[in-house]
């Protein structure tokens, strides 16, 4: 009896440990996360840029790399890569909080050390308290330096489904590309009706909120992007402040927070320019670009249009700031958007005229 | 560190190999590796290291205190000192917030204080009684952190934890013990993450948008609230039990099949057995127990079951839940014995409901969110559960066999419920209890496939998986 016991026991060990080693040889084999290595012999599938980032800035070369929220999820590598010359990676942690920015810039320069970091700090993200609660979660066991826990995404098994889905989906055709990965411009029409019907207008708030607001939480955010400028003074942050949509300032001042806005953004300004290898470009404040509500979606995402029209403007040095110029520039926004008139926005006639002058077929005409 | 995790399995591996290696030549010297074993998983917990010396220090008094106390007494000072040092401590880091109305509160509290109180206080009152009269080996340390039971219990009785220490078995188990401690890991740890944090999902997002529940949705969600419960901390109990086993230890039976209760006096005779027969032996009793007329025991056992409540938790609901139970008990013994004339299913479904719905107070954040949960289970109406509800339940299992068998497409919410439930109530009214089951255990490649296979799909689902629920008391 004393044998089947230990037969037993030795059995249940073996076969727990060969079934475990089995699905940790699957999930190292597939590489879901494309942690160890870029595949090469199927396509990649994008499923989570938690999850998959670590892996992206590990081994993917690159020489620019952009980073951002959903914001800057429509940029396509090869276009970065045209613009900037070398290579280009495009990291994005949609809703992303700087502590996370921070976990993806750690793992990049333990890997490689880029040329530029094109970074889009998004004027939402900016004034948010780390503490606000995280939707989503990081895999740090993805992003620290600890081999041993690596042990958490070999036996997973939501990587161990993933790896299924990858060999499914290359199976069915539906690989996809470094540059299309994560992108979903594809799947929107970007149109004011669309990004109207998706924006709240807010009532009018009785109080403004006071200009020192958000200074606390500006300051611990912006220390993070001030400890990578001092860490790596060989590379060249050119930092942007994406282009939200005119509706984006209705709504801050329809909230009393104009004055808390753009205190935060000349925070930001004065804290940034001091770095010799920053590049500070001012997008959120550029007309063209978002008073075109036809470039939306809803009050803040733009199409990758605009992103192409960002990169070029990025390289010819428009809507830079510098030391010299980004009060004047604050100043002169502050003033156009303070007075600029909204509620055109939902007049019919308004947007028969904007049909018009943008060469709509005219099929219908508002009553007067 | 969490029984329920890869770290754990390896501590405990390695705890097992060294120790009963060292077992085999010297007991002692085994006996204080596996302190020092022990030591390493508190120090390990969060702030385990502040922990520790608190909990030390309480080990000092207990010490100082039974060597005071020396054979059978009643009121000794040194007992009631050293009784009022552990109950302060407890009541300092746990109720500060509660007494204050939440004007201080501390932000921290040693892992595992309320359970280490405890059985201070048992091993006190058993060496003041006679009950136990401690030796000079017996090793209070070991005994206090005992890394199986440290965080959650059971609360040991120093005479079912001593005398094992110098008996045979202890750091030279025989196959048939490793045999029986690995089938309890394997269960403990597939109820645990298969089960309870399954039920889990489902209680959390009922939970989180209770005004939209209808009346079978808020009853699944109160049912599984009752399963979650009792597959967590019967499934830690059993990891428990089994790590002791691999040790060649002993724990005490914790939980015996509860819901198959037919009273509520029965059921607390088969939840928490441990924590009962402490507070029916260091509280109950002393109060006078039944003793003193039908008034005073039904008063005393109010205050029992209050004082229950009240350590689950520093809140209105754990009051309410815990006086729920004991006025339950007082009207059965009121009843007398015409209850026990009742239809056996009648009486199985008066005392199922009544746990069902004492656990929704035990759940809620508040008095009015458990009264919100009750109204909707009466009255929310009668639509179908509403597919939010199982967001997330076997989120990557139903996608992979979507994606495997995509005709079953249609069909996965209801086989979801189906099998969660069905296996759910199955295993929690059917089998006898894994720690009994663990002395009669044979080995057989059935059993051994279904172990395999449970803890394999529980390994891998170890990242992401929630902590023991009553690693929070």
């Amino acid at each position: 009896m004393k044998q089947a016991y230990r037969r037993w026991v030795c059995g249940l060990l073996a076969a727990v440990l060969a079934l475990l080693t089995l699905c940790a040889a699957v999930v190292y084999t597939v590489d879901p996360c494309l942690y160890y290595r870029m595949p090469e012999t199927w396509d990649p599938v994008f499923f989570s840029e938690r999850y998959q980032a670590a892996g992206l800035v590990r081994n993917v070369p690159a020489d620019t790399v952009v980073l951002g929220t959903s914001m800057v999820a429509n940029y396509r590598a090869g276009q970065v890569a045209e613009t900037f010359g070398g290579t280009a990676v495009r990291v994005t942690l949609p809703d992303g909080y700087f502590s996370e920015f921070d976990q993806v810039m750690t793992a990049l320069y333990r890997k490689q050390n880029p040329k530029r970091v094109v970074f889009g700090l998004d004027a939402n993200i900016l004034m948010r308290d780390e503490d606000g609660g995280h939707d989503a979660v990081m895999p740090d066991y993805l992003y620290n330096e600890n081999p041993l826990d690596d042990v958490k995404y070999l036996l997973n098994k939501d990587t161990l489904y993933y790896s299924l889905y990858v060999l499914m989906a290359n199976r069915w055709g539906q690989g996809q590309t470094l540059d299309e990965g994560f992108t979903w411009d594809g799947d929107i029409w970007w149109n004011h009706m669309t990004a109207l019907e998706e924006y709240q207008r807010p009532e009018i708030a009785t109080q403004q909120l006071a200009a020192e607001a958000y200074a606390g939480q500006v300051e611990e955010n912006l220390q993070v992007v001030t400890g990578w400028l001092a860490a790596h003074p060989d590379t060249e942050f050119d930092i942007f402040f994406p282009p939200y949509s005119l509706l984006y300032w209705d709504k801050t001042i329809r909230q009393g927070h104009t004055d808390a806005v753009f205190a935060a953004l000349e925070q930001a300004c004065w804290t940034l320019l001091r770095y010799d290898n920053v590049r500070l470009f001012g997008f959120l404040f550029d007309r063209e670009i978002t008073e075109d509500l036809d470039n939306y979606c809803d009050y803040v995402h733009h199409s990758g249009q605009v992103c192409t029209e960002i990169l070029q403007k990025m390289a010819a040095g428009e809507m830079e700031l510098t030391a010299e110029s980004w009060e004047k520039t604050l100043a002169n926004w502050r003033e156009f958007v303070v007075h600029y008139d909204y509620d055109k926005f939902w007049t019919d006639a308004f947007w028969w005229k904007w049909n018009i002058d943008h060469g709509a077929p005219v099929v219908w005409k508002p009553a007067v | 560190m969490n029984f329920q995790s890869i770290a754990f399995l390896a501590f405990l591996a390695l705890t097992a190999a060294v120790c009963l290696a060292a077992g085999r030549s010297s007991r002692r010297r085994g006996m204080l590796l596996l302190g020092a074993a022990s030591a390493v998983f508190y120090l390990l917990a969060p702030r385990g290291a502040a922990g520790m010396l608190v909990l030390l220090l309480g080990c000092g008094v207990t010490k100082w205190a039974a060597e005071r106390i020396a054979g059978p007494c009643r009121r000794h000072p040194a007992l009631v000192a050293a009784c009022v040092y552990h109950i302060a401590v407890l009541a300092v880091f746990k109720y500060t917030g509660f007494f204050t109305g939440g004007a201080l509160s501390m932000e921290w509290a040693p892992v595992g204080l309320s359970f280490f109180t405890f059985q201070q206080l048992w091993y006190l009152k058993e060496v003041c009684t006679g009950q136990y009269v401690p030796a000079r080996e017996d090793s209070l340390v070991l005994y206090s952190f005992f890394f199986p039971t440290v965080t959650s219990g059971p609360i040991l009785k120093p005479q079912a934890f001593f005398p094992q220490l110098r008996e045979g078995r202890f750091l030279h188990p025989e196959w048939a013990d490793i045999a029986a401690g690995l089938y309890a890991i394997c269960c403990g740890t597939m109820k645990k993450v298969l089960l309870a944090d399954a039920f889990g999902v489902v209680v959390n997002n009922g939970w989180g948008r209770l005004g939209e529940l209808s009346a079978p949705a808020a009853w699944l969600v109160v049912l599984g609230y009752t399963l979650q419960l009792y597959f967590d901390f019967s499934g830690y109990c059993d990891i428990a039990a089994g790590s002791a086993r691999l040790l060649g230890l002993r724990l005490p039976v914790n939980f015996n099949s509860p819901y198959r209760s037919l009273s509520v006096g029965e059921f607390w005779k088969r939840w928490h057995i441990t924590l009962t027969s402490f507070l029916r032996e260091c509280l109950y009793i002393p109060l006078g127990g039944s003793r003193k007329g039908a008034a005073r025991t039904y008063l005393n056992i109010l205050v029992v079951f209050l004082i229950s409540g009240f350590w689950h938790g520093a809140g209105w609901t754990f009051l309410v839940w815990g006086a729920l139970h004991g006025l339950a008990q007082a009207a059965e013994r009121a009843w007398g014995p015409g209850r026990e004339r009742l239809p056996v299913w009648l009486r199985w479904g008066l005392t199922f409901l009544f746990v069902n719905a004492a656990w929704v107070f035990f759940r809620a954040p508040d008095l009015s969110g458990a009264a919100d949960l009750l109204g909707r289970a009466v009255a929310g109406g009668f639509a179908k559960p509403q597919e939010w509800l199982l967001a997330g339940l076997y989120g990557k299992e139903i996608n992979a066999v979507e994606m495997l068998v995509p005709a079953v497409r249609s069909w996965t919410n209801i086989l979801r419920v189906v099998i969660l439930y069905g296996v759910g109530l199955l295993a929690a009214l059917w089998p006898r209890n894994t720690v009994a089951r663990m002395d009669t255990f044979r080995p057989t490649i059935w059993r051994g496939a279904v172990l395999v296979a449970g803890m394999v799909w529980s390994v891998l689902s170890f990242t992401g998986i929630a902590t023991f629920i009553y690693s929070n008391f």
